[in-house]
């Protein structure tokens, strides 16, 4: 402890500036609202007239809602039907529920017009326009929706939401995918022993491996098309991509353990990164700057997370070892703003998700109901996806780590093995 | 007349077998009976006891085969045990290698923890002469404060700390490790050719560290990123040669396996 | 007239006799001073030493033809057997894959069937129970797979005989989330491609 707080003077002593010291707390940078800083801002989405208003309506509060950063408002009936009378909104009422922004959606023939008014100064703060495609192509149609809804959470906190996004998972041994909220569900393999799947950096590609035969496999989603990357006899495992996506790094041992090894999208062999030396070393995950690697290893007798360096060297443990200590520590997940790891522990027999920051080694508990496992982080740094066995059977559940709010995200047979996509352009 | 006597009874068993009646052909027939019976238990008799002797030998040699046998099996489970023993060995001596790793470490943090708190007492009480460096950081503190910085990607600050560890305190012991950092800083900048010198630094000045291993596979794979395949194999092998048993030397491996020898 | 039935009998012993001789003579004796060492010279003894017993059961198939389907029908029989132990699994502790006495004894007990049939490969695939990640339970049972390999290899059974895969948890053998569950799933598997061939009992 005492390490902890010496250490810190002592980084006031060294540091002059943190360029990832700076947090969101300048509020509402794009349209100058005004609320008390430590608090969320109170947005009332106006209904309003047109194709799918209330669908559309219905979603952007959801999304807001899940972007766990406003406070989206309720309007009472009478208002309602008195606001979406009006052109202009009803200031008096906004001041009195006492929201900070009103927002307005309509749908136009070339997509969505989203009008954001300031309710303190009565003023039109943004108007912008979002092409969408018809709603009869239901899912391109709601990741329209949701990229409005992301860029009006940016408009009102500064900080852009992660609406369009979706999480892969495992069900049954096939890999899944479904929107960030909970909708649109859909199958992206062929039944068969598929797992572990990951994202490209790019969100238009995925990788996942297969047991029989055991095999990597990178899928392209526009086309479905799949290929082999790298097979072989014993496991290949735990891909995931280089964060500039040229290669995918991955988990492979016969008979001597299991080792990392990179190989390049082009083709060619994979070249082993770790030094296992019989033991087994999975789950690698990226620093955001994509010079270290976070990965499970059994070096010292059972699993712990490690970092090194991306070429292999330079390895360091980086969950705190005891001594004799029967802990199983994995599925390390690098958070977006490279702080901190968020991994799964086991305490008291049951795995919990846990984070331990980069530089301070600071361990954080984040979950304590139920059993929690393999936590993936939303690209906003903010929210968690993990499996959890709190409502019975396991399910993805996402966490803000804020607030400790969380929600449930699949339902119906068991899930595992979560990944969060980064925000999502297009398909 | 003795010889008539004589050869009476053939006379008699002549006339006999000219003249046989039918009891005396059933009397001959018991007698051949009991004659055959006779013979076939004198032939069982041989039989068993020559069965009975070879079955004797046989299970005698069995017993011995057994015994061999047993024997071998004992001794190939003893060497299949050993070999598993062996491995399992191994891979115990390999955990508390990197056990003993993690408590150097683990040393590393706690000196810093203990220059942390020297220096608040230090603070507390009048500056005592026989300590070298009261003022500034101990070298456990710029190691891992600096180390802290690099982690966090503030690269400069990390420099800047890691240089003034070997200016102040040049014969610490991770004075190597601290260089290889610095060349890390540079390598973040992607100023590669900065990283290569300091890599060379290290492996000139610190030739026998382990750290001098690490530095030459940096180099290696900043050789091979240049276009400058046999600068990186020449890289690689000198590891083979002087740090066989680093991790390095296996990554060197693999390495030279891709550029092929 | 005694006299002369004793010669008979004499006779008829002595040719009984002879033939009884000529009727054994082709048994081979084997030479005991030649006690194997390996296991090589072991089963060339045992060809011998059970010769005799096989010579017999050989002539007894020979004159009776109803008995050769009995002798399919053992030779089936035989390879189930043989089969069912080559299948045994093997089961492990917790986080484990070192081989605990209980699977050093079922891996020994398919050693000699391994050693009689030659023709037969292995294919070992290792298996956890459903705690801890998937992925480090896919390298754990891969492990534990390599780990009885490793055995095998060490009784002299030749390493491109046998293969090695892991489900990790993904085919529990049993279901439950008790300690009882648990222990069934944690296990190495074996199959063996059987292409109809017959198996061989190994000599005792």
């Amino acid at each position: 402890m005492s390490t902890m707080t010496s250490r810190r003077a002592l980084l006031a002593l060294l540091c002059i500036a943190s360029p990832l010291g700076a947090q969101d707390t300048t509020h509402a940078v794009r349209i100058g609202l005004t609320y008390d800083p430590g608090t969320k801002p109170g947005v009332v989405v106006l209904p309003s007239k047109g194709l799918g208003a209330d669908s559309i309506r219905s979603i952007v509060q959801r999304d807001l809602d899940f972007g766990d950063r406003v406070s989206v408002m309720a309007l009472e009936a009478g208002a309602a039907s008195d606001a979406s009378r009006a052109n202009v909104p009803n200031w008096q009422m906004l001041a009195r529920l006492g929201a900070a922004a009103a927002v307005q959606i309509t749908s136009t023939a070339a997509g969505l017009h989203l009008a954001v008014y300031n309710v303190a100064t009565r003023q039109t703060a943004l108007i912008r326009d979002f092409p969408a495609p018809a709603m009869s192509e239901m899912r391109a149609w709601r990741a329209a929706v949701h990229g409005l809804s992301d860029e009006l959470q940016e408009s009102i906190t500064g900080s852009r939401g992660t609406a369009r996004t979706r999480v892969l998972f495992e069900r049954t041994r096939r890999i899944w995918v479904v929107d960030s909220d909970g909708e649109q569900l859909a199958s992206l393999t062929e039944s068969g022993t598929a797992g572990s799947p990951a994202w490209h950096p790019g969100g238009g590609m995925i990788t996942y491996s297969l047991l029989v035969p055991s095999q990597i496999v990178v899928q392209d989603l526009s086309n479905g098309r799949a290929r082999t990357l790298a097979s072989g006899n014993g496991v290949f495992i735990s891909p995931v991509y280089l964060p500039d996506g040229s290669g995918v790094v991955y988990g492979h041992g016969v008979d001597d353990g299991v080792d990392l090894f990179t190989i390049a999208l082009a083709g060619g062999s994979g070249r082993r990164l770790s030094v296992g030396r019989g033991s087994d070393n999975v789950q690698p995950t990226f620093s955001p700057d994509g010079r270290r690697i976070a990965f499970t290893s059994g070096r010292a007798g059972h699993p712990e997370i490690y970092t090194m360096d991306a070429d292999g060297t330079n390895v360091d443990l980086l969950t705190p070892l005891e001594f004799g200590e029967n802990a199983y520590r994995a599925s390390p997940d690098w958070s977006p703003d490279g702080r901190s790891v968020a991994f799964q522990s086991r305490i008291g027999g049951i795995f919990q998700i846990m984070t331990i920051g980069l530089r301070d080694r600071a361990l954080k508990q984040l979950t304590s109901d139920g059993q929690n496992e393999e936590p993936s982080w939303a690209p906003d740094g903010r929210h968690l996806v993990f499996v959890s066995n709190r409502s019975g059977v396991k399910q993805l559940w996402v966490l803000d780590v804020e607030s400790g709010r969380t929600r449930q995200l699949t339902r119906g047979a068991a899930v595992r093995n979560p990944a969060w996509s980064p925000r999502l352009s297009s398909n | 007349m003795t010889r008539w006597r004589r050869l009476a009874p053939l006379a008699a068993l002549g006339v006999v077998g000219c003249l046989a009646s039918k009891g005396d052909v059933e009397l001959l027939q018991t007698n051949m009976q009991s004659g055959f019976k006779a013979a076939r238990d004198a032939s069982a008799q041989a039989e068993a006891a020559q069965r009975a002797n070879m079955d004797r030998v046989l299970s005698q040699i069995s017993r011995e085969t057994d015994s061999v046998r047993v024997l071998s099996v004992r001794l190939a489970k003893l060497q299949s045990d050993m070999q598993n023993d062996h491995y399992e060995m191994g891979r115990q001596l390999l955990q508390i290698q990197e056990l003993t790793g993690q408590s150097q470490r683990r040393i590393q943090e706690l000196r810093a923890s203990l220059e942390d708190r020297a220096q608040s007492a230090n603070a507390a009480t009048p500056p005592d002469s026989a300590h070298p460096a009261p003022t500034g950081p101990g070298p456990g503190q710029l190691f891992q404060s600096s180390l802290d910085q690099l982690r966090r990607g503030s690269t400069s600050t990390a420099r800047s700390g890691f240089e003034e560890l070997l200016r102040t305190y040049p014969t610490y012991d991770d004075a190597p490790e601290a260089m290889v950092y610095i060349a890390e800083t540079y390598a973040a900048e992607r100023n590669q050719a900065a990283a290569d010198s300091v890599y060379g630094l290290v492996i000139k000045q610190y030739p026998k560290s382990p750290k001098a291993a690490t530095a030459l596979y940096k180099q290696g794979l900043s050789f091979k990123a240049a276009g400058r395949p046999a600068a990186a194999r020449d890289a690689f092998n000198r590891i083979l040669r002087e740090f066989p048993r680093s991790d390095e030397a296996v990554l060197a491996q693999g390495q030279l396996r891709a550029l092929g020898r | 007239m005694t006299r002369r039935t004793t010669a008979l009998t004499f006779a008829l012993v002595l040719a009984a006799g002879g033939l009884d001789a000529c009727r054994k003579k082709p048994e081979p004796q084997p030479a005991p001073a030649a006690v194997p060492v390996a296991s090589a010279g072991e089963d060339h003894r045992e060809d011998s030493g059970a010769a005799m017993a096989k010579r017999r059961a050989d002539s007894i198939a020979a004159a009776n033809t109803a008995s050769v389907a009995r002798t399919e029908e053992e030779s089936k029989r035989t390879t189930a057997e043989m089969a069912q132990v080559l299948a045994q699994k093997v089961y492990f502790d917790y986080d484990r894959d070192v081989l605990r006495d209980d699977a050093r004894a079922a891996l020994d007990s398919k050693v000699p069937i391994l050693v009689a049939n030659g023709w037969v490969s292995l294919a070992i695939t290792g298996h956890t129970d459903e705690r801890g990640t998937a992925e480090y339970n896919l390298a754990l049972g891969q492990r534990r797979a390599a780990q009885v390999k490793r055995y095998l290899e060490g009784k002299g059974i030749t390493e491109n005989r046998m293969t090695t895969q892991s489900m990790g948890d993904s085919q529990p053998a049993a279901d439950g989330t008790d300690e009882a569950a648990y222990q069934l799933n944690r296990r190495a598997e074996f199959e063996f491609p059987s292409n109809g061939g017959a198996l061989v009992r190994p000599r005792p």
